[in-house]
């Protein structure tokens, strides 16, 4: 029964922590370190009947947290080249591997806000439950995270319509 | 919707045997804790939301002084979905968490998830007795074949109770007038409302020991909002937060015991909202809070004690220590200006520096903090419930 109730909420939800893990710490190793944390802490409190989403908030939240402990090792990381995690190549890689390199370059508040946005498309409200800070905050460091991104990838090939074209971007201060 | 960062991520798949890996881990360290809720009960209610719980901290104990044979009582908060006990938390104050989804309304009643047992060495007897409401025995689950469990209805006790001492029984309170309608409507809801008859009750332990010596405990009850946060060693601790923190997702009793429990007074006269200090991973309270007030408000001292230290540093500002005794301090940042000197007596109430907005700081406010034995505490542990239902975070 441990098993099974472990493979389901691994197969759903493993690899929406490991990739939160990976952004956040830009490294392999820890990342599979945290996922284990993470899915063990899980099972410690047995299996309580949540809703998936309910779940999945609280798996990403607690990998937010571990990701903090082991942070504290490395204070400067080297970006984890995109071809090592992202499997086989593709013609789109070159213009990937930029954006995960500027990505990986924000600050660590901005990028796990990135990416609980984009790559999980959770609303700015949940992130910031999430993250515990206001949600007037998470929308700034998007705002802030579009402007840094933007100038990043300026001057290369790739820049001109990261995301201002999706129309989903919150406004700074709307609620 | 071009959302070129989600579909990159989207290619990153999870490594090959991490799955494996973590079984691994997890057979290695043995099968979780039972899972009661399997044949819930009749009249069973289960909260949609439950986080499981666990509380951190220390270990409930006499401070006996002298030469006085160390008999040891205390309570430890019982889990209701894993029976895991847990200790005391900040400022001697047992948190029961009550959105477990393992408490039920049956007989007119509501048995509520808040369970604890009583510990001790040498303990023969224990009464207790509960000045509103009613207390339960908790009964053991009974295990069927196929693995599930069932949990037979627990013995009703009354308000107050003598039996034999049983280190594994377990307590719990029993709340009268439960309606069956409400709890179909908002089962979470009424399982507030319902828990909230406990708040200001009186719980009453003694124990008679091997040898005839007594001791009692009193503990006041309170009952409201919980925030989860991990504790240095990894353990998710329960604290009493406020109306208004977005981590305050959980619901349940607070027990302060009467005779360990230290209260504060409100440092900021007429400040009724407080900014509980926000990390952005995971805030934690023990950085102490924030509270903002306009510039030139008075800072009191928060309890009788003496100046121990005031000084100036680049993140707290001008910064002030007040020492309460048995390793109690408390710490005003970010003033305007200090009034009193290292070595001066204040009295609790008293006006000890003038709020501002000086080192890293971003408007005109209050930073305090509570230490004990030079650890950071929950400074809101350290105020009464009343107090903490007066305030708000923001």
């Amino acid at each position: 029964m441990q098993d099974a109730f472990l493979h389901t909420a691994m197969e759903r939800y493993g690899p929406a922590v490991y990739r939160l893990a990976l952004c956040r710490l830009q490294n392999r190793a820890d990342a599979e370190d945290v996922c284990q944390e993470v899915f063990l802490r899980l099972l410690r409190r047995g299996d309580p009947a949540w809703e998936a989403e309910h779940l999945k908030a609280w798996l990403l939240r607690t990998a937010l947290q571990r990701c903090a402990d082991v942070k504290r090792r490395w204070l400067r990381h080297p970006v984890l080249p995109l071809e090592e995690i992202a499997g086989q190549a593709s013609e789109e890689d070159a213009e990937a591997g930029a954006l995960w390199e500027a990505v990986a370059a924000l600050p660590a508040p901005m990028r796990m806000t990135v990416h609980l946005y984009y790559a999980e498309g959770y609303r700015t409200e949940e992130i910031a439950a999430m993250m515990g800070c206001p949600a007037a905050t998470v929308r700034t460091r998007l705002r802030r995270a579009r402007e840094k991104l933007k100038g990043l990838l300026e001057g290369d090939a790739y820049g001109e319509s990261l995301w201002e074209a999706d129309g989903t971007c919150p406004d700074a201060g709307g609620t | 919707m071009e959302n070129r960062y989600g579909k990159l991520m989207e290619r990153v798949p999870m490594p090959e045997g991490l799955e494996e890996r973590v079984l691994q881990a997890a057979r290695r360290e043995g099968p979780p804790p039972r899972d009661f809720r399997r044949r819930a009960l009749r009249g069973a209610v289960c909260a949609a939301c439950a986080l499981a719980l666990v509380l951190g901290g220390v270990r409930l104990g006499t401070r006996d002084g002298g030469g006085a044979p160390s008999w040891s009582l205390g309570l430890t908060a019982c889990a209701a979905d894993t029976g895991a006990s847990y200790g005391a938390g900040d400022n001697a104050v047992l948190v029961f968490q009550e959105d477990l989804g393992m408490h039920w309304s049956a007989e007119g009643g509501y048995y509520t998830a808040s369970r604890f047992q009583v510990e001790g060495d040498g303990i023969a007897e224990v009464a207790l007795t509960l000045s509103r409401g009613e207390l339960y025995r908790a009964s053991a689950p009974a295990a069927a074949a196929d693995g599930s469990f069932t949990l037979p209805v627990p013995e009703r006790l009354g308000s107050s109770v003598s039996q034999d001492y049983d280190p594994e029984a377990v307590y719990g309170f029993w709340v009268p007038g439960a309606a069956a309608e409400d709890w179909q409507a908002d089962p979470r809801a009424a399982s507030r409302e319902s828990l909230d008859a406990l708040d200001g009750a009186v719980l009453t332990v003694e124990a008679v020991f091997d040898g005839g010596a007594v001791q009692t405990r009193r503990y006041t009850l309170s009952t409201g909002l919980l925030r989860e946060e991990t504790a240095a060693d990894g353990t998710p601790v329960l604290q009493p937060t406020l109306a208004g923190d977005a981590l305050a997702v959980h619901y349940g009793v607070c027990a302060a015991d009467a005779d360990a429990t230290r209260l504060l007074e409100w440092p900021v006269a007429g400040a009724d909202t407080v900014r509980l200090s926000a990390g952005y991973d995971g805030a934690a309270l023990h950085d102490g809070i924030d509270i903002p007030a306009p510039a030139g408000t008075p800072v009191l001292a928060a309890a009788d004690g003496t100046v121990a230290e005031t000084g100036f540093d680049a993140e707290r500002g001008n910064y002030l220590v007040l020492d309460h005794g048995g390793g109690l301090q408390t710490v005003y940042g970010q003033c305007r200006e200090i009034l009193v000197q290292a070595g001066d007596a204040v009295s609790a109430g008293e006006q000890a520096a003038v709020l501002g907005n000086t080192g890293m700081s971003t408007g005109a406010h209050l930073h305090f903090q509570v230490l004990l034995d030079r650890e950071p505490q929950n400074p809101l542990a350290y105020f009464d419930a009343a107090l903490r239902r007066a305030l708000q975070a923001v």
